[in-house]
Formats: structure tokens, C-alpha cells, sequence
């Protein structure tokens, strides 16, 4: 419990709040109710993650590399997105959409298929200079469910989720080349769709992991930031249904969009 | 105290909210509202109202641009016109002010 907080937003799953956001001050809080805290200064000079007693060292390397790091880079006035990215022939794809598309899974996927991991959960993307945007490496495991770990032939698991180790993980930075939003659609093939203008944002921006709910000055920043971004790598909208026997079909269709032979 | 505005009409002075950040994406514009850090989409013609009302066009004069420019009645423009803004308003992301 903490004392002197004004929550200004909050994440509720199945009906149980999962994490939220306030500031104490001069301070921003990140709360995920009974697993950790994360406090950080405004201006980005301090921060200090804390998790609780006997919570599983799976779920901690999960906060910290996830949702926590995606959070302090806000912060920081760096560009995060919650999704998944693999370098596919040295090109960085990321999959971005809603909770229980499949972002992980279809990583996992294209790993498999030969390309390098490089974000599971937690998608950093950095300008490097006039038109180069890089993806930079930071996760090194796979979350995934007891349905896509059967189906993609890791270890059964006993936990919801379970991190699985790439076999292949990405070391150093990766052009973006393209996002692809994913979405579950059933009765029809699978099928990419270009989404220009407020539509390709309007993909992106649900993505955009924030901390600083409440600074205008921050939010055209980050709208100035999408709008760079999208000018630089298109956004596609991927509709496939849901069943794990297609999908080597889709991940053959993105390996085709970025010009990869598939193996 | 200035009357409270229920509905838009032709004839009201309709301008944008010091809240909002309109950044043209193509020929389509995202609106930002910094009040409710909500984000709002607007296809090309709902753009074009929207530079109009920038430019301080009021709605008459933006129906008539819209008739020049697409093949629409005036009528169904203004009513149009008249909807969009009427959402803008619900959404606080334009101010109108009764005459």
C-alpha cells in the first residue's frame, strides 16, 4: 500500500488489476499489485525497481527486461513498444497488436525459421540518424503458452506461460524494416493488408508503452516520433485464423515481405 | 456566462481546443488530445475540415469548399460538415460558442 500516490491509470485482466501508474510528487509509480514497484524521477536522473518477497525469479527477469525497461525508456524520451521482433536477414520486423494475438508465438515462429530474436515483450526502437531506425536487442526468451510451445516443440511447460531460450537471439542492433500488427480472423486465408495514414498510427500508438502520462510537451513529442517512424517503415496488418497449422504459411508470407528466402 | 452548446450549427464560431496536437499523416491527420492523451483519426475530407477550421473558416465556408471540391451537394455537405463537427464538440476537441 502506498501512501501519497495519485493513480492515473491502470490495467485490469479477468477483471484483477494487474499494473498501474501514479506519481507521488515529483516521482512516477509503477505498480504491479503484489510482484513489484518500480519509482522513478521525472527528470530520468533515479530509479529503483522492488520486487516482493518470494516472487518467482522468472516472473522478476520478466518485469525487468519487459514492462519496467519499456517504462524507464519513456522516461528517458525513448521510443517503446509493447510487441515482438526478430532481424530476418539483417532487417528488423516487429509484430505489434492486442493482448492474445499471437506476438509471441509467431516470433517463436519466425525463429524457427531462422531468424534472430530480438524482442519478446518489449520492442525498443532508436533513431540512429536521417532516415535509420534501429531495433535493439534485448530479449533472449520465448513466453509462451502450452498450446504454441507444442505446436513450436519446446518443453511442455506447467506454469501459463514459461520463457523458452531462443536458440537464436540477436547481438547487436537491426535496421527496422517493417511492423506488422497481428490479428485473429476466422473463415478466411490468411492475408496482409497495408495500413497507411491514421491507420498505420492508429496501430502503432495502443503499442507505445508510456510512464509520463500527463506532460503534453511528451506526447507531441511522441506523435512527432511515430510519425518519423512510419515515413521510414511501412505497417502492415496481418489477418490470419487461429490455428497453429498455418503457421508456417504466414510467417513465409512476412519472410516474402522483406525480401527473405524462406528456408 | 456563454450559453452551453447542445448542437452545432451553420452559423456558430467553432474553433479548435488549445488542447489538441494535429499532425497530417499523408493525406489523413491524428489528433491528440493532451487532456485525455487520447488519439483521434481523421480520413482525408475530415482533415480538410479540420485545416479549414484551423484557417478559421467558418462552417458555411467549409461546406461550400467541400462542394467545389467533391461531387456533393451543399445540403449534404453542411450536414456533413455539421456531424463531424457535432462529434468533434463531444469529444472537446473543438469549442463552440452560441450566437
Amino acid at each position: 500500500m502506498m501512501d501519497g500516490v495519485t493513480w492515473l491509470a491502470e490495467s485490469v485482466h479477468d477483471g484483477e488489476l494487474c499494473f498501474r501508474i501514479g506519481t507521488r510528487g515529483a516521482e512516477l509509480i509503477g505498480e504491479w499489485p503484489g510482484l513489484a514497484m518500480l519509482v522513478a524521477a521525472r527528470d530520468a536522473s533515479s530509479s529503483r525497481l522492488t520486487f516482493e518477497p518470494g516472487v518467482d525469479p522468472r516472473e522478476i527477469e520478466k518485469i525487468r527486461r519487459g514492462s519496467a525497461w519499456l517504462l524507464l525508456r519513456h522516461v528517458e524520451g525513448r521510443l517503446g513498444l509493447h510487441g515482438s521482433a526478430v532481424s530476418a536477414g539483417g532487417r528488423a520486423v516487429v509484430f505489434l497488436g492486442r493482448s492474445g494475438e499471437g506476438k509471441s508465438t509467431f516470433a517463436a515462429a519466425m525463429c524457427r525459421r531462422g531468424c534472430d530474436l530480438l524482442a519478446d515483450d518489449a520492442v525498443g526502437v532508436e533513431e540512429r540518424g536521417p532516415a535509420r531506425w534501429d531495433v535493439v536487442p534485448h530479449e533472449m526468451d520465448h513466453w509462451l503458452d502450452a498450446e504454441a510451445r507444442r505446436a513450436l516443440g519446446a518443453p511442455p511447460s506447467t506454469l501459463e506461460k514459461e520463457p523458452w531460450r531462443s536458440a537464436r537471439a540477436a547481438s547487436a542492433p537491426v535496421p527496422l524494416a517493417v511492423f506488422v500488427e497481428l490479428a485473429f480472423i476466422e473463415g478466411s486465408a490468411p492475408r496482409l493488408i497495408r495500413r497507411q495514414g491514421s491507420h498505420a498510427v492508429q496501430s502503432l500508438i495502443p503499442q507505445v508503452a508510456r510512464f509520463v502520462l500527463d506532460e503534453p510537451e511528451r506526447q507531441r513529442r511522441e506523435l512527432d516520433a511515430l510519425h518519423a517512424v512510419i515515413e521510414h517503415a511501412p505497417v502492415y496488418l496481418l489477418e490470419r485464423p487461429r490455428a497453429f497449422e498455418q503457421l508456417d504459411l504466414t510467417v513465409d508470407m512476412i519472410l516474402e515481405l522483406v525480401g527473405v528466402s524462406a528456408p | 456566462m456563454p450559453a452551453v452548446v447542445t448542437a452545432i450549427e451553420p452559423t456558430m464560431k467553432v474553433r479548435i481546443s488549445p488542447r489538441v496536437y494535429a499532425r497530417a499523416f499523408g493525406e489523413e491527420m491524428v489528433l491528440l488530445d493532451f487532456g485525455l492523451g487520447e488519439y483521434f483519426g481523421l480520413d482525408p475530407i475530415g482533415a480538410e475540415v479540420w485545416k479549414r477550421l484551423e484557417a478559421g473558416d467558418v462552417l458555411l465556408q467549409i461546406a461550400d469548399a467541400l462542394v467545389e471540391r467533391y461531387e456533393v451537394s451543399r445540403d449534404a455537405a453542411l450536414r456533413d460538415v455539421l456531424v463531424l463537427v457535432g462529434e468533434m464538440h463531444e469529444h472537446g476537441l473543438v469549442d463552440a460558442d452560441a450566437r
